[in-house]
C-alpha cells in the first residue's frame, strides 16, 4: 500500500461519511475523477461498515477470556507444546485445588507423565520450596505399585513442576457416582488402599488428603492413590509443622491448596486436634463405606453441616450392603470410631482382615480386641431385655444427634494469616463467606474465605483496606481504603469508589441500597450503593466525638451504631433522622443478629440481649455467649460478627481481650541503622498501643501517645532510660505531640472541647494546656518550621478531607492554607531550611511524597515514584525519607537551591524492609519513625513479631442460652 | 519473581522497546505467569458469567512487573502505550499457539468445556489482525496505535485520546477507518 494512496483514501472516506448519504455516489464520482480502482476501494468501505460495527468493540483479553472455562483455558495454552526438562506438555489433565495437571511426554524415558504446576503463589516462596523439595524426597522415595509416583521436581523460569505418574483410569469418585460397587470389588479396591496406606505410614508419610478423588482404578483394575502426603509438603511452613493447628485453617494461610473436603476429614482433623495416621485410617473407612453404599457417608448442604455430621453423627450401618460379611462391618465401625484412641490402630489389620475375609475364613472374633464394643456374635444371644435398652438408647441418641430442627451448636476455628488489626472481618448475610484483613507478602488486603472450601484468596484491590462489611445479598463488601469508601463485588472482583472517607469507622447496606458509614468523628452518613452525595443520618450529643460501626436492623430503616466518649454506648437512630434512642452500655459497638439479638462487649465479654427490632427494646437479662472476645479500645470496632445462626469472633490479647488501636501486637520503640539492623531499643515492648514518634530536637527524649486505662494521652520517653512519663492528664484524647524546635514546648491535639484542638504545653511538663488554636475542623500538628514562626498542620475539612494548613505562632496567629484540594494532603514536613514542604498527597490515586516551596507559589516536585507515605527530612537537608507502600524504608535524594525556587529529585533507593507499626498508610495516624539528627539512625515503632492472629470462632447454629 | 527481579524486567522490556526481540522471549514467560497467576485470582470469585476486566488485569500485570520508577515512565500516556503494545506481544502470541495446536501440530488440548472452544467464528482472528496491523504500520502507524490501545489494552475513546494527545475526533475518526479497513482485511484473508 503506497502512503499518497491511503491518505487519498482516507480523505476520501471521512469526507464521503460526513456528508448526508444521497450526496455521497455524487461526491465520488467527482473526487475520484477516473480513478475508478479508489473509487471502487473507498465504495467497498463504506459499504463494509455494518459488517464491521462490532469488530474489535470488546476489548481483547475480555473477548477471548469471555468466561472462566475460556480464561483458564486461555492460560492452560500457555504450557502445551513446550518443554521443561525432558518432558514436553502434551494436554491439559485436569485442573485441582493445587494446581493444574498436564499430560505430559518423557522425551527421554519415552513414557507418558502427569505434571503438577506448582502454584505460583507457592513456587515464590524459597522456604516453602526448599521444605517441599526435602518433603518432595520423602514422597519419592514411596515406591508401591498401589501409590502413584513422584519422579521428579523441575523448575524453569522460576515456575515449578512436579513430574508423577501418569495413571489412566477413572477415579474413585466418578465410579461411585454411578452406584454402589459389588461387596466382593470393592474390598479388592480396599484392600489395595490399604496396602499403599500401609507403605506409606511404615515410612511414616500420612495421606492427610485420601478422598474418592484421589484415588483411581487403571483399566487393569490396579488401584493407584495419588497426591500422597502433597497436602503437607504444600501447605504453609508454620501450619505444616504445628499439627496442632486445625486442618481447616492451613488452606486458609495457603491460598489455592485445597486440602481435601470436609466430608473426609477425622473428626479429630475437623476440630483442629493432632493428626496422625489414625486420619487416614479414619478417610480409609468412609472411602469404604461409599464404595459399599454407592453414597455420602457424611454430607450436608454447608461445611458446618458436613461438621457436624462427621462429628456428631453415628454412620447408617442400615444401609451397608446384607451381603457384607460381619467381619467387614466390623472392621468399618473401627475405622470409623470418633475417638481416635479407640479407632483401628494400624492399617495393616484392615488389610489383614480384608484378606481373610476374601480367603473365606471367619475367624471368630474381632479385627483386634475391641475394649467396650460388644462382638457380633456376642449379640445373637443377648436377652430382649438388652436388646430393647439397646433401642432406646439408640432412640435417645437419634434424638440428640439426628433431629435436624435443633442441629447442634459447633464452634470452629478459622486461623488466618497475621494481620495489623484483628476486629476486621464480617461474615456474609447468608453464613457463606467469611472476609478478613490479612497480611500477606507485607501486603495488607481482604481476604475472601469461602466457607464451603477451605482455601482463602486475596481480593485484588484491596490494599490497606479496613472494616469490611457485607451487602444484604451477600453479592458485594463494602471497605474503607486509600482515604475512600469503596466496594467490591465478590463475583468478578469489580471494585466501586463510593465517596471519600478519611477514616473510615464501619459501615453497613441496607436491603433498599444505601449505606450508611461512620467517618471517625461526627455523625453517620448514608450514601447510596451506587455513590452520590452524602448526607449525615445521626446527630451527634454534647459530648460526643464520634457515632461509629452502624448496622441495620432487618426492616432496614433503623440501625444500631456505638457513639462516646459522652454516654457512651450502643444506640438506635433511624434512616429518617428522628431522635436516637440509647440501647445499652457497652465497652464497643455491638452487632445484631437477626435471630433476634443484640451482641455486645463488655469487660471482655461478649454479651446477647434479646432484642424486639420492632419496638427497638431489649428484654431479658444479658448472657455470655464467649469470653475475650477481641475489641478496639481505640477504634471501638467489635471484634465479632453475625449471620442467619452464626456468629463469629476472636478472642483478643490481654485479660480483658482489649484491643489496642490498629491491632493488638506489641510495639516496640527500636533504632535501626541504614541498612535496617537493630542497634538499640527504647524502653519495653509497649501494649498501650504506642503510636507516632516524635523525638526532641535534642534527642533525648521521645514523645509518643499511649492508652493507659482506656485513657489516651501524650507520653514522653527517656530515650536512654526507656521510661515512660505521662505528659498530658486530660480524660479525654490527646494525641500527636510535636516538639517546638528549642524544645521547650510540646504542641498536641486534644478534643476537650468536642473537636480536635490544638493545644501546647512546656516540655517540662510545669504550667497549664494552653490552647493553641481552635476550629471547627479536627486537625493535628505535623510540624513546626525550624525558626519557630510557623506550625504546620493538617485539618480535616468535610468536603476536602486533609487539607495543610500554617499557624505563624506569633504575630496575628490567623492560620492560612498551604495546600487545600479535594485530595488528601497531609503529614507535611519543613525542609531543614524552613524553604519547602514535604508532603504526602493521594492526588495521582495513589499516596505519594512531593515537595513543594515555602511559603511562595512554584513548582511541586514529585519524590516517591511508587507510592509512599510519612515522609521525613534528613537535616541535612539532601535526603527525603519515606515509607514506601510495600514497607519498605527509602532513600530520595533531593538537591534544594538556596533560592527556594528549584530542585533537583534523584531516584529513590530502598535502604531497608520496615515492619512498621500500623503499616505504611494507616488510617489517621502520623509517622511511625524519627530519624537522628545525622541521618544515619532511624527511631522506628516496630510492630511486634507478626505471629498468626489469632483465630476467628465461628459458632454454628448458634444456641443463645438466656 | 517480580518481587526480587522487577528491575531485570524492565532491563528486558526497555531492551525490547529498544528493538531486542531477544528480551521479549524471556520477557513473556514471566508474563504469562503473572497474568496466569492474576487471573486465576480473578477466577476463583469469579462467576462463569462474569467477564474479565481486562484493563484492570493489564495495569495490575504491568505495576507488578515493571520497575516504574525505573521506567522513567514519561507519563501515564507513555505507560499506556507500552503496555497496549505488549499485551498485543502477548494475546497474538497466545493465539498462533492456538492455531498451531489446531492444525495438528500438538495433540488436541482437554478442554475443560467444549462448549467454550474459542473457535474463530466467534472471536477476532488475533494473528490475522496481528498481520493487518503490520500492513496498515507502513503507512498510518497512529491507526495502528489507536487500535492497539482500545482493543488490546481495553481503553476508551477519551483515554486514547489522552495517551496519543489528540482530539477525541482523531481518535473516533482512526478508530471508525481502522475497524473497516482491518475487517476488510480479515474478511480477504479468510476468504
Amino acid at each position: 500500500m503506497k502512503l499518497a494512496r491511503w491518505r487519498q483514501l482516507e480523505s476520501l472516506y471521512n469526507k464521503a461519511l460526513e456528508m448526508d448519504e444521497s450526496r455521497r455516489v455524487e461526491f465520488l464520482r467527482e473526487a475520484c475523477a477516473g480513478d475508478g480502482e479508489l473509487r471502487h476501494d473507498v465504495e467497498r468501505l463504506l459499504a463494509a461498515r455494518p459488517a464491521a460495527a462490532s469488530f474489535l468493540e470488546q476489548p481483547a483479553l475480555q473477548e477471548i477470556a469471555h468466561d472462566f472455562g475460556a480464561t483458564a483455558e486461555l492460560f492452560h495454552q500457555y504450557w502445551i507444546g513446550r518443554q521443561v526438562g525432558n518432558y514436553q506438555f502434551l494436554s491439559l489433565a485436569g485442573v485441582g485445588g493445587m494446581g493444574e495437571v498436564y499430560r505430559a511426554r518423557d522425551t527421554k524415558l519415552k513414557r507418558e507423565v502427569a505434571i503438577k504446576v506448582i502454584p505460583d503463589e507457592f513456587s515464590r516462596d524459597p522456604e516453602r520450596i526448599s521444605r517441599f523439595q526435602r518433603e518432595a524426597q520423602v514422597l519419592a522415595s514411596l515406591n508401591h505399585p498401589n501409590i502413584a509416583a513422584i519422579y521428579d521436581l523441575e523448575e524453569l523460569n522460576g515456575s515449578r513442576f512436579l513430574i508423577l505418574e501418569m495413571v489412566e483410569g477413572e477415579t474413585l469418585a466418578d465410579r461411585i457416582q454411578r452406584g454402589p460397587i459389588p461387596v466382593e470389588e470393592a474390598l479388592k479396591i480396599a484392600l489395595q488402599i490399604a496396602e499403599a496406606l500401609e507403605a506409606a505410614h511404615e515410612k511414616n508419610v500420612i495421606h492427610r488428603d485420601l478422598k474418592p478423588a484421589n484415588i483411581k482404578v487403571t483399566a487393569e483394575g490396579t488401584v493407584k492413590v495419588l497426591d500422597f502426603g502433597l497436602a503437607k509438603a504444600l501447605a504453609d511452613e508454620r501450619t505444616a509443622e504445628d499439627t496442632t493447628k486445625p486442618l481447616l485453617s492451613m488452606a486458609a494461610t495457603s491460598p489455592g491448596v485445597i486440602l481435601g473436603t470436609a466430608a473426609y476429614m477425622s473428626p479429630e482433623q475437623a476440630t483442629g486436634k493432632a493428626v496422625d495416621r489414625r486420619a487416614d485410617i479414619w478417610a480409609f473407612g468412609v472411602v469404604l463405606y461409599e464404595l459399599l453404599t454407592g453414597r455420602m457417608l457424611f454430607s450436608g448442604g454447608t461445611i458446618s453441616e458436613t461438621i457436624a455430621a462427621v462429628m456428631m453423627k453415628e454412620p447408617d450401618w442400615d444401609t451397608l450392603p446384607a451381603n457384607l460379611p460381619a467381619r467387614a462391618r466390623d472392621l468399618l465401625q473401627r475405622c470409623l470410631t470418633k475417638e481416635p484412641r479407640n479407632r483401628l490402630r494400624d492399617i495393616g489389620e484392615a488389610r489383614i482382615a480384608i484378606e481373610e475375609v476374601q480367603s473365606g475364613a471367619e475367624v471368630d472374633g474381632d479385627v483386634a480386641q475391641t475394649p467396650g464394643r460388644l462382638k457380633s456374635k456376642v449379640l445373637v444371644g443377648i436377652a430382649a431385655a438388652l436388646l430393647l435398652m439397646m433401642i432406646v438408647s439408640l432412640a435417645a441418641l437419634s434424638v440428640r444427634y439426628f433431629n435436624r430442627a435443633t442441629p447442634p451448636e459447633i464452634r470452629v476455628e478459622v486461623s488466618t494469616p497475621s494481620t495489623d488489626d484483628p476486629t476486621s472481618f464480617a461474615i456474609s448475610p447468608d453464613g457463606r463467606n467469611l472476609v478478613f484483613l490479612a497480611s500477606h507478602e507485607s501486603k495488607s488486603q481482604l481476604w475472601l474465605r469461602p466457607l464451603d472450601s477451605v482455601a482463602a484468596q486475596p481480593l485484588p484491590g484491596t490494599d490497606g483496606a479496613s472494616y469490611p462489611f457485607w451487602s444484604p445479598d451477600s453479592a458485594s463488601v463494602g471497605f474503607f481504603a486509600d482515604g475512600k469508601l469503596k466496594r467490591i463485588d465478590i463475583a468478578g472482583g469489580a471494585l466501586q469508589v463510593l465517596t471519600n472517607v478519611t477514616a473510615g469507622r464501619g459501615g453497613a447496606w441496607s436491603p433498599e441500597g444505601t449505606i450508611i458509614f461512620s467517618a471517625n468523628l461526627g455523625p453517620l452518613f448514608k450514601v447510596p450503593a451506587t455513590g452520590g452525595e452524602r448526607v449525615a443520618v445521626t446527630r451527634l450529643e454534647t459530648g460526643q466525638a464520634g457515632h461509629r460501626f452502624p448496622q441495620f436492623l432487618p426492616d432496614g430503616q433503623h440501625f444500631i451504631y456505638f457513639a462516646a466518649p459522652a454516654q457512651q454506648g450502643v444506640y438506635v437512630g433511624s434512616i429518617g433522622g428522628g431522635s436516637a434512642k440509647r440501647l445499652a452500655n457497652a465497652d464497643a459497638a455491638a452487632v445484631v443478629s437477626y435471630s433476634g439479638f443484640l451482641l455486645f462487649p463488655r469487660q471482655g465479654t461478649l454479651f446477647a440481649q434479646a432484642f424486639d427490632f420492632k419496638r427497638q427494646e431489649l428484654s431479658g437479662n444479658p448472657f455470655p455467649v464467649a469470653e475475650q472476645v477481641a475489641f478496639g479500645a481505640l477504634t471501638n470496632a467489635p471484634g465479632f460478627s453475625a449471620a442467619s445462626g452464626i456468629v463469629a469472633y476472636r478472642t483478643g490479647s490481654g485479660r480483658s481481650g482489649v484491643l489496642l488501636a490498629g491491632g493488638g501486637l506489641a510495639r516496640q520503640l527500636t533504632w535501626l541503622d541504614r541498612s535496617g539492623k537493630s542497634v538499640g531499643v527504647v524502653g519495653a515492648p509497649d501494649a498501650a498501643g504506642l503510636t507516632d514518634v516524635e523525638l526532641s530536637p535534642d534527642g533525648k527524649r521521645v514523645a509518643v501517645y499511649r492508652t493507659v486505662n482506656g485513657n489516651q494521652d501524650v507520653w514522653l520517653i527517656d530515650a536512654a532510660r526507656g521510661v515512660p512519663k505521662r505528659f498530658t492528664f486530660d480524660p479525654l484524647l490527646d494525641s500527636f505531640p510535636l516538639w517546638s524546635p528549642d524544645g521547650n514546648r510540646i504542641a498536641f491535639q486534644s478534643v476537650r472541647r468536642g473537636v480536635q484542638n490544638l493545644y501546647w504545653k512546656l516540655s517540662s511538663g510545669a504550667g497549664t494546656d494552653d490552647l493553641l488554636l481552635e476550629t471547627d475542623q479536627n486537625k493535628a500538628p505535623t510540624d513546626w518550621s525550624s525558626d519557630g514562626r510557623f506550625l504546620l498542620f493538617r485539618s480535616l475539612d468535610p468536603q476536602t478531607g486533609f487539607d495543610l494548613w500554617v499557624l505563624p505562632v506569633s504575630g496575628d496567629k490567623k492560620p492560612f492554607p498551604f495546600l487545600k484540594s479535594a485530595s488528601e494532603e497531609r503529614e507535611g514536613q519543613f525542609s531543614p531550611d524552613s524553604k519547602w514542604i514535604a508532603y504526602q498527597s493521594n492526588e495521582s490515586g495513589r499516596s505519594e511524597i512531593y515537595v513543594q516551596p515555602f511559603p511562595g507559589t512554584g513548582g511541586k516536585f514529585q519524590i516517591s515514584a511508587n507510592g509512599g507515605a510519612q515522609p521525613r527530612w534528613n537535616k541535612n537537608g539532601k535526603e527525603i525519607f519515606y515509607v514506601s507502600l510495600d514497607s519498605k524504608m527509602m532513600s530520595a535524594p533531593v538537591k534544594l537551591s538556596p533560592d527556594g525556587q528549584s530542585l533537583e529529585t534523584g531516584t529513590p533507593a530502598v535502604l531497608f524492609p520496615v515492619r512498621i507499626a500500623g503499616g505504611p498508610l494507616s488510617g489517621i495516624f502520623r509517622q511511625q519513625y524519627a530519624v537522628s539528627s545525622d541521618g544515619q539512625r532511624f527511631l522506628v515503632n516496630l510492630a511486634a513479631a507478626e505471629g498468626a492472629a489469632s483465630p476467628i470462632t465461628l459458632i454454628y447454629n448458634w444456641k443463645p442460652k438466656p | 519473581m517480580s518481587t526480587e527481579a522487577p528491575a531485570e524486567m524492565t532491563k528486558l522490556l526497555l531492551a525490547w522497546g529498544a528493538g531486542d526481540e531477544q528480551a521479549l522471549d524471556q520477557l513473556l514467560p514471566v508474563v504469562y505467569r503473572e497474568l496466569h497467576s492474576m487471573a486465576r485470582g480473578y477466577m476463583a470469585t469469579e462467576r462463569p458469567d462474569h467477564t474479565l476486566q481486562a484493563s484492570a488485569l493489564v495495569n495490575e500485570v504491568y505495576l507488578k512487573l515493571v520497575d516504574v520508577r525505573q521506567m522513567k515512565w514519561q507519563n501515564r500516556a507513555h505507560f499506556f502505550g507500552v503496555s497496549a503494545q505488549l499485551m498485543r506481544r502477548i494475546l497474538v502470541d497466545f493465539a498462533r499457539r492456538r492455531h498451531y495446536l489446531k492444525r495438528g501440530g500438538g495433540v488436541r488440548p482437554v478442554t475443560l468445556n467444549e462448549g467454550l472452544d474459542m473457535s474463530a467464528a466467534k472471536t477476532t482472528d488475533l494473528v490475522a489482525l496481528d498481520d493487518a496491523l503490520n500492513a496498515l504500520a507502513d503507512v498510518d502507524p497512529r491507526k495502528v496505535r489507536v487500535v492497539e490501545l482500545r482493543f488490546f489494552a481495553g481503553l476508551t475513546v477519551e483515554e486514547t485520546a489522552e495517551v496519543l494527545k489528540v482530539s477525541l475526533d482523531t481518535v473516533a475518526r482512526d478508530w471508525r477507518l481502522a475497524k473497516v479497513w482491518l475487517h476488510q482485511e480479515l474478511q480477504k484473508g479468510g476468504a
